[in-house]
């Protein structure tokens, strides 16, 4: 009897902490509804604000005392074809305030892109609200930019260290070599060797290491506070998947094209391939441009949804703004950055992995044709 | 290029001209008036141009004979395109007959280009 009551009292607790937890919530939310909504607006960009490449490398921003807006950061070059070349700093644009004046001509930034415009910077637009501004060549440093310019010397460093461990401690890796040799082993010995061969992975090797760390770094520099988002940014996952696409197609043996062009080989006669090849050979073509497509599209869709997600459950911690609300939403988003982490290396791991997929495809010696 | 391969060429071109003209003409539609002459004429002679660029790939650059084969279509599907389709599109209108006048011819010479790029393959 005595145990049941307990159970009894037990359950009315829980109920009535769920009640009251559920309470604070919502009245939390009802006394910032009104607030909310230029909250979320304001959440809303900023996230998008932090998805875009940006002129210049901001750690952060705050309003001092005199209400001013004062940023935290680098100014970038900016570099312009424009009836001739253009360099100058972003600093010139004062985070998108004001125009830049460069040898007579003005140029404002509109949505983080550089238009040609007058001296007072005016966007003109179509009907469809699109800017009709001229856009000149653009080819600054940008923020993301940078990183990869980090990320590049980072690994220059880390991997001149390595190599010159083995030298020192008489072939065996010493330092930041101990951890990285069994990620270069395991790239070697379980991507490479297994897809493409033992007789043709050395051809790969380089290309398949350089890209499997260059993308796992950019996608954990994507984790730190310094809010760069590169492996995100289609441009740079179109670079990379068109590195993967050159590779296969020029180094793709006879077979290679023989299983394009002639999938099935000798196994049937030529009237009775016919019909068969006028399906086949279409989609052995389109494989050729889809399956590097497939590489950039899953690459940039899966670090800029990870982004998105984490940068909106932060975003709630200033919605909730209750006892509850905000520790949820700091204890998800960490458990999200926790898998982020996983991601940012399951991303690099498929990447290479694919790639060497495809090299293997290119690298193929049949007997049968 | 083999001589059974450019005979067979020649022929089929020949085949497949003969009975679409005489489809054409069945239906009581005017040959010249669809351009035929000039897409068949067109398609002959570059589809005669990629097959002796990848000849001569054979024998220097048996590596990329594939590439030249995808990049001489693409370039001949361009090419018709511009040249062509505002012939088609003069009078306002492009008409189904019109299409397969372009088409046709088209897809035979790919379809014997892609044979003997086969051919080739098969021979490297």
């Amino acid at each position: 009897m005595n145990s049941n009551t307990t159970i009894l009292d037990q359950v009315k607790k829980a109920t009535l902490l769920f009640a009251l937890l559920f309470a604070s919530v919502s009245l939390a939310n009802t006394k910032e509804e009104a607030q909310s909504g230029d909250l979320k607006t304001e959440i809303k960009e900023y996230i998008a604000h932090h998805l875009q490449d940006a002129y210049d490398f901001s750690l952060f921003s705050y309003t001092n005392e005199k209400g001013e807006h004062v940023y935290i950061g680098a100014p970038l070059p900016i570099i312009l074809w424009d009836n001739g070349l253009k360099v100058f700093s972003s600093s010139k644009f004062h985070h998108g305030e004001t125009v830049a004046e460069v040898d007579g001509n003005y140029y404002a930034l509109y949505h983080n892109k550089i238009y040609r415009t007058d001296a007072n910077g005016t966007i003109n637009y179509d009907e469809e609200h699109h800017p009709t501004n001229a856009k000149p060549l653009d080819f600054s440093i940008t923020k993301s930019v940078v990183s990869m310019f980090l990320v590049v010397v980072l690994m220059f460093v880390l991997f001149k260290k390595q190599a010159e461990s083995y030298a020192k401690n008489g072939g065996l890796a010493g330092g930041v070599g101990r951890f990285l040799e069994p990620i270069v082993l395991y790239v070697r010995d379980d991507i490479a060797r297994p897809n493409i061969g033992e007789k043709k992975y050395k051809k790969y090797i380089n290309f398949l290491l350089t890209i499997f760390f260059f993308i796992w770094f950019l996608n954990l520099l994507g984790m730190t506070p310094l809010g760069v988002n590169v492996t995100g940014n289609i441009a740079v996952t179109f670079g990379l998947a068109l590195l993967t696409f050159i590779i296969t197609n020029v180094t793709g043996t006879k077979d290679y094209w023989l299983h394009i062009f002639d999938p099935l080989g000798s196994t049937m006669p030529w009237f009775a391939k016919l019909p068969l090849y006028i399906i086949l050979i279409p989609i052995e073509v389109l494989g050729i441009f889809i399956k590097p497509f497939s590489l950039l599209i899953r690459l940039y869709a899966n670090m800029q949804a990870g982004h998105i997600v984490l940068m909106s459950l932060i975003g709630l911690m200033f919605i909730f703004k209750s006892w509850i609300g905000s520790p949820l939403s700091f204890g998800l988003a960490f458990a999200i950055s926790l898998i982020e982490i996983l991601v940012a290396f399951l991303q690099a791991y498929i990447f290479t992995m694919l790639s060497a997929l495809y090299f293997g495809f290119a690298a193929e010696e049949h007997e049968h044709h | 290029m083999d001589r059974r391969f450019f005979l067979g060429f020649i022929l089929l071109f020949f085949l497949v001209g003969s009975g679409h003209y005489f489809l054409l003409t069945q239906q009581g539609l005017q040959p010249a008036a669809l351009f035929f002459w000039e897409c068949y004429l067109g398609n002959f002679f570059f589809a005669l141009c990629l097959l002796w660029a990848l000849n001569k790939a054979f024998d220097r650059m048996s590596h990329a004979i594939a590439w030249i084969y995808l990049f001489a279509s693409g370039l001949k599907f361009v090419l018709f395109f511009l040249l062509l389709q505002p012939l088609f599109k003069a009078d306002g209108v492009l008409s189904i007959a019109e299409r397969f006048s372009f088409f046709v011819p088209y897809f035979t010479a790919l379809i014997l280009e892609t044979a003997i790029l086969i051919n080739r393959l098969n021979k490297l």
